[in-house]
């Protein structure tokens, strides 16, 4: 049976994102082309932010799940494209939630915007300020909830 | 085509690499701790932005990443003489008025290689564009914060705005072949790219008035050659401790 490349991003559903487990990179959006010629493999890895310092631990990741299913696999780092949040699946959306993350409201190209419309992930008040935009990663920011108390992070795509 | 090519790419991740650099001297010695992780975050940023444009030259058959940041004498970097300054004794106005003349470069350089025909360079400004819009909030939001509130905080930013307008400057001296980068359609002239910046920081300086020093001819000459491979009289301790670690072990696979 020959390999496609529909089978090898259901594969790639086991390799997680390193800083939001429970999230894989095919629900991230970090999976571009698959192609196949004759048993050679090669994926693309869009890294969400270029400074992402998981990006050489995902590529060591898939290659070594593919080797699992006996396939030959180069995995090149995408950079002359942008990785969007669009290219998100619902369950990645939905992973992100369940990890405790808010959600941008709206994906506004206008950053002030994007970290302007936030609500709690703990409670939903939107009586919430950033503390800062910068994270512990660089798709995180701080925000502190006036409501509940509770801190929390907005997962911050690049706009 | 490929020395041109070089030259312009390595002008922009060397000011990258050393400005990350710069900006994570910054971890544990912030103001507060919420600018402590801004400039270990766009620290880390600008450092991964180096790695991509240095890998668009690897993908050419030129140098890998590790090679261009580790492995390369002085003389063959090229970058402006405002990121090489040290931060001196860590005045937040100073790195504060650098981040913003920086950033605002940035925006201009990125925005016209986003517009310019060599598709690698439009493609990943387009990427990078997306992060830096943070960089950029960062620093108006700052500049503006700083700029309005007390003697003390305006008078720390007119002095580094006299103390870094001639390197600010100088980002914009041409670069070794630029001529044919211009005909190729990849970028505009320095000069041109300098009006734009120009016109995206004058409005914000007004605002918190802020004078634009008039750069005198003896304050530039000195940081002329920058781009050609002249390093400033800092730029050799700089290198030394960013190799350190990877001198330590030449031939070690990471």
């Amino acid at each position: 049976m020959s390999l496609t490349p529909e089978q090898i991003r259901q594969w790639l559903k086991a390799v997680p994102d390193p800083e939001i487990p429970h999230v894989s990179v095919v629900d991230m959006g970090m999976i571009g082309d698959i192609s196949v010629e004759a048993d050679q493999v090669r994926v693309e890895l869009v890294p969400t932010f270029a400074g992402c310092p998981a990006i050489r631990l995902l590529q060591e990741q898939i290659g070594e799940v593919l080797a699992q299913h006996g396939a030959q696999a180069e995995v090149e780092v995408v950079y002359h494209r942008a990785w969007r949040p669009e290219d998100m699946t619902p369950e990645g959306w939905a992973g992100l939630r369940k990890a405790g993350f808010a959600l941008p409201k709206r994906l506004s190209q206008d950053p002030q915007e994007l970290l302007a419309e936030v609500a709690c992930p703990k409670c939903g008040s939107e009586a919430v300020s950033l503390v800062s935009p910068f994270g512990p990663t660089a798709c995180r920011a701080i925000f502190r909830c006036h409501s509940c108390g509770e801190a929390f992070e907005l997962f911050k795509p690049p706009v | 085509m490929i020395e041109a090519l070089e030259s312009l790419v390595l002008s922009l991740a060397d000011d990258e690499l050393i400005m990350g650099h710069r900006l994570a001297e910054w971890i544990g010695l912030g103001p507060i701790l919420e600018e402590d992780i801004a400039f270990a975050s766009i620290a880390q940023d600008e450092t991964g932005h180096a790695q991509a444009y240095y890998q668009l030259l690897t993908d050419l058959g030129l140098e890998t990443p590790d090679r261009y940041a580790f492995h390369r004498p002085a003389e063959r970097f090229r970058c402006a003489h405002l990121v090489e300054l040290p931060n001196f004794d860590y005045d937040y106005g100073l790195a504060l008025v650098r981040h913003f003349l920086y950033d605002a470069a940035e925006q201009v350089r990125l925005q016209a290689l986003r517009a310019g025909s060599y598709d690698p360079l439009a493609g990943l400004a387009e990427r990078l564009l997306r992060e830096e819009k943070y960089h950029w909030m960062h620093a108006t939001t700052w500049l503006r914060q700083l700029g309005r509130s007390t003697e003390e905080a305006h008078l720390r930013l007119r002095s580094a705005m006299q103390q870094l307008w001639p390197y600010a400057w100088m980002l914009f001296e041409p670069l070794p072949h630029e001529e044919e980068m211009v005909e190729a359609g990849w970028i505009p002239p320095s000069t041109q790219l300098r009006e734009r910046w120009l016109e995206l920081i004058t409005p914000l300086l007004r605002e918190v008035e802020l004078e634009q020093p008039e750069p005198s001819a003896e304050s530039l000459l000195p940081l002329q050659g920058a781009r050609a491979g002249l390093r400033s009289p800092y730029f050799d301790a700089l290198l030394s401790e960013l190799t350190e670690v990877a001198a330590s072990e030449p031939d070690a696979e990471w």
